[in-house]
């Protein structure tokens, strides 16, 4: 997965992005500014699961099910 | 006195709202006026017009259910302790007349029509009322599909307007365009679509505001300039044609008229007969330029509202003209990023 | 340390019309509970999916909506309409509370004999009377109303066959300024096609009309129309009482009242859209009384049916999968499909979850299980994310689905009543494999095969 795009976002604490090339605006939540700044440092995503899990009181296969969805929506976007 | 009113229909887009008008016809008033203005969407320009909305929320669709709107609207009132709300969309207005007592239990007070008098959008009312009160209204026919459509233009013929439930209105010259027209608007608004006939002539526009009891707070009348595609005034000039201003006032003492109103009318060119076309049941998107003229409508009402002193002649000069013009605002993306993160935004005032 | 609360993650782009965080679900839509059961209790004991009834809302509705009426005028009397809801335990709610039945088949002229209701207490009404249908309702009294010319010649021939003369109501249609208007049922008003059959009868030795019954819409949103209905059939009533000196005992003005489902195509949401119950009571009951003096005051029958009951009626559902589509669109998979929600086709149902869920809403879709693709059951909701197993609660779901539904794939699953007490009764257990195959007969030649 090309994650270059995602370091050059602009996001706030509040999970506003803004892509400075495209224009584009967003809107994510804490979990979502987390999985993005965890894929930006290259992370696999077997890696990012355990990670959330450790943050999160979750079940791993909803996470799983839920990352993934995470990063269709990325790849929808055009911004992976 | 601080008075803080709430103003819908922020949208000072091409298909213009009356709130921005609303607002700078209050700021420019004799009263110490925080405007709050209430939007559906992030992009509505009046949120980003510093000198005339104080702070902007955003608030659900009336399309959802009706508690998610008073709890918004309460939410809302504790932190600003509004006095007045003054809804200026046609598609909002309905949830207003139902939520009108529960916001009145808050202390926050309307000036709106009752549901009785909403139903004159409708058009079967509207030619009733027409007929009451001594002017015409063009031949129509209200369809709820598309053999409905067909049969309709069979007798209205060409050219002929098709007009949505609430918004949209446009002229058709033959099938194609009427069908074009139907399937937008029904897609948009749902039914009912009236197929009107299209009379030539001279479109006018009267605007007033009734207290209630039969009398009015002030009336208004221009004849449009010029129109844009989407059928709004561009520009304006205000006129006294007696014939026109008695027929609002009876129609106002006739149905004892609640809050703004549009008395949309035609005069035709054979006949110089009028034709009343819509009612509105709110102020239009030009109000500014009544209060502009010395008709400052939306003060009288929230000063009639607060039972403050009030004005209410109607003595205006003819030949003054509304110039509508676009402008550019430039803000940075963070303010953008606070409404639609937050839900609100407070402006900072240069005054 | 304690882990932190999970929400799911979500990116949504900002787009033009789409930037409304609070769209139309700005609160918090959940429920657990149904008139005081608990949906896991209820899940528990009648599996997912599942109708729920609540009882208390029924009874409550009713004597509401009755009080009303005869508070205006007395000489009311509602029949529960069959064909909305006719499983027992709904209809003998409403016979408890007073209603006696209409019913438009012999079906359900039987389900209500079969409950106790003496056939008297039965209105009989309908496009189609099969002749031993009909001789029975005339044998036990039954109120029937004729809807055409061969049915008048049907119930004559019946009559003379049983040697005695009967009591008949025609069925009117006319024109009350709404669209569509209903012209297949009944005589029509306006043409003399109605004063042709009032003639006709009063003509036959052996039928005697003395009741008149019209029905003029579904979900009818415009009070006036029944007001312009009352006015005709009294003014119909007039004609037929001074022209062919019958008695008209008893009005009839059907049903079609609205309930507070939410109607494809309307932008307005119910609350504020659908006038109240009581405006077209006021309608129908100022006309009887400024048209009618004390001493003529008919029988009047109101077989309301879908206005009284829809909002007491849920369908519980849970989500099984979720799935974002190609096109980005988020979609869900329920355990409930369109052929139990026959009124999916024209309403979008009020949608609750059965928790509170943080995280942003989405446009999405909801599937129902079946291997169809016409099986979508919301087109387009704006839900909050769902993770599997979560439970929707879908309504008012009361009128037309538990009589309209469809066993196809599954079976079809059970009907609970949270009782006034907040007790959960299975009314109509879920189907198995028996009660489908049941009526099923394979020939012996096909019993075998090898493969």
């Amino acid at each position: 997965m090309n994650v270059e795009k995602l370091t050059r976002l602009a996001i706030s604490d509040n999970g506003f992005i803004f892509d400075p090339i495209t224009g584009h605006s967003f809107t994510t939540n804490e979990i979502g500014i987390k999985i993005i700044n965890l894929l930006k440092e290259n992370k696999e995503n077997e890696d990012i699961l355990d990670e959330l899990a450790e943050i999160y009181s979750v079940n791993e296969n909803e996470l799983d099910v839920d990352l993934m969805d995470f990063i269709h929506n990325l790849k929808n976007f055009s911004l992976v | 006195m601080k008075i803080t009113v709430a103003i819908s229909g922020i949208n000072a887009i091409d298909n213009p709202g009356p709130g921005t008008g609303i607002a700078k016809s209050l700021k420019e008033s004799g009263l110490d006026v925080r405007t709050i203005g209430l939007a559906y969407d992030a992009l509505e320009p009046g949120i980003y017009m510093d000198d005339v909305i104080d702070k902007s929320y955003i608030m659900p669709y009336p399309s959802g259910e009706r508690e998610s709107f008073i709890k918004r609207i309460a939410y809302i009132h504790s932190i600003e302790k509004l006095d007045v709300v003054i809804s200026a969309l046609d598609a909002e207005l309905p949830i207003y007349m139902d939520i009108e007592k529960d916001l009145a239990k808050m202390g926050i007070k309307m000036l709106i029509p009752t549901k009785e008098m909403f139903k004159l959008r409708n058009k079967t009312e509207l030619e009733k009322l027409a007929e009451e009160i001594g002017v015409k209204n063009p031949a129509y026919i209200a369809c709820t599909s598309y053999p409905d459509l067909l049969a309709a233009l069979n007798i209205v013929g060409y050219p002929c307007m098709v007009k949505g439930p609430f918004y949209e209105a446009f002229k058709a010259n033959n099938l194609v365009e009427a069908e074009l027209h139907f399937s937008k608007i029904a897609n948009k608004w749902g039914y009912p679509i009236i197929v009107q006939k299209f009379i030539y002539g001279e479109e006018f526009d009267v605007i007033g505001c009734g207290s209630g009891n039969g009398e009015d707070l002030g009336i208004f009348a221009i004849r449009k300039m010029t129109t844009t595609s989407l059928g709004k005034v561009w520009n304006a000039v205000s006129i006294h044609n007696d014939e026109l201003i008695d027929a609002t006032k009876r129609m106002i003492a006739k149905l004892q008229w609640r809050g703004g109103l549009e008395f949309e009318a035609l005069i035709e060119n054979r006949t110089g007969d009028i034709y009343l076309l819509e009612i509105n049941p709110r102020f239009p998107a030009w109000i500014y330029m009544a209060s502009g003229c010395g008709i400052n409508l939306p003060e009288r009402m929230v000063k009639f509202l607060l039972n403050l002193d009030h004005e209410s002649h109607s003595d205006y000069e003819s030949g003054k003209m509304m110039i509508r013009y676009t402008a550019e605002l430039v803000k940075d993306i963070s303010e953008f990023e606070k409404i639609t993160t937050n839900g609100e935004l407070e402006n900072r005032s240069k005054k | 340390m304690s882990k932190k609360e999970y929400i799911k993650p979500f990116i949504k782009k900002q787009t033009a019309g789409n930037m409304n965080k609070f769209g139309s679900f700005y609160q918090k839509n959940y429920r657990d509970e149904i008139a005081g059961a608990k949906i896991d209790a209820i899940v528990e004991k009648c599996g997912s999916p599942v109708f729920v009834i609540d009882e208390k809302a029924i009874r409550e509705k009713y004597r509401e909506v009755y009080r009303d009426f005869s508070s205006r005028y007395p000489k009311v009397q509602f029949s529960w309409s069959y064909k909305t809801n006719y499983l027992d335990a709904i209809c003998a709610v409403y016979h408890q509370e007073g209603s006696i039945a209409e019913v438009v088949s012999e079906f359900e002229y039987q389900k209500a004999r079969r409950l106790g209701v003496p056939g008297n207490k039965i209105i009989f009404n309908g496009p189609f009377k099969p002749e031993e249908a009909l001789k029975v309702a005339f044998e036990e009294g039954a109120i029937v109303n004729l809807d055409n010319f061969d049915e008048i010649f049907k119930a004559e021939r019946v009559a003379k066959e049983m040697g005695q003369i009967v009591d008949v109501g025609i069925r009117l249609n006319m024109d009350t300024g709404v669209y569509p208007q209903w012209s297949r049922f009944g005589f029509n008003y306006e043409n003399r096609n109605a004063y042709d059959a009032a003639k006709r009868i009063h003509k036959s030795e052996w039928l005697n009309l003395t009741g008149l019954h019209s029905h003029i819409g579904t979900f009818m949103l415009e009070p006036k129309a029944y007001a312009a209905q009352v006015k005709v059939m009294i003014d119909f009533m007039r004609i037929v009482e001074r022209e062919f000196d019958m008695t008209i005992e008893s009005l009839d003005f059907g049903g079609g009242f609205p309930s507070r489902n939410k109607l494809k195509g309307t932008y307005l949401p119910p609350e504020v859209s659908v006038p109240p119950l009581s405006d077209f009571i006021a309608a129908i009951s100022n006309t009887l009384l400024s048209e009618l003096s004390p001493d003529e005051y008919p029988t009047v029958y109101m077989e309301t049916g879908r206005g009284l009951i829809d909002e007491a009626g849920y369908l519980v559902t849970t989500v099984d999968a979720i799935k974002r589509l190609p096109s980005g669109l988020k979609s869900y998979i329920i355990d409930a499909g369109v052929n139990y929600l026959y009124t999916s086709t024209w309403y979008n149902y009020k949608v609750e979850v059965d928790r509170p869920i943080e995280g942003s809403y989405e446009n999405c879709i909801v599937y129902g299980p079946l291997c169809m693709n016409i099986d979508v059951v919301l087109e387009n909701a704006s839900l909050p994310p769902l993770s599997r197993g979560t439970r929707l609660i879908l309504s008012p779901m009361a009128a037309y689905n538990v009589t309209q539904w469809m066993q196809f794939i599954r079976y079809r699953p059970a009907v609970a009543m949270i009782m006034d007490n907040g007790d959960i009764e299975i009314i109509r257990r879920a189907e198995n494999l028996e009660d489908v195959v049941g009526p099923e007969r394979l020939p012996e030649k096909l019993k075998k095969f090898e493969l």
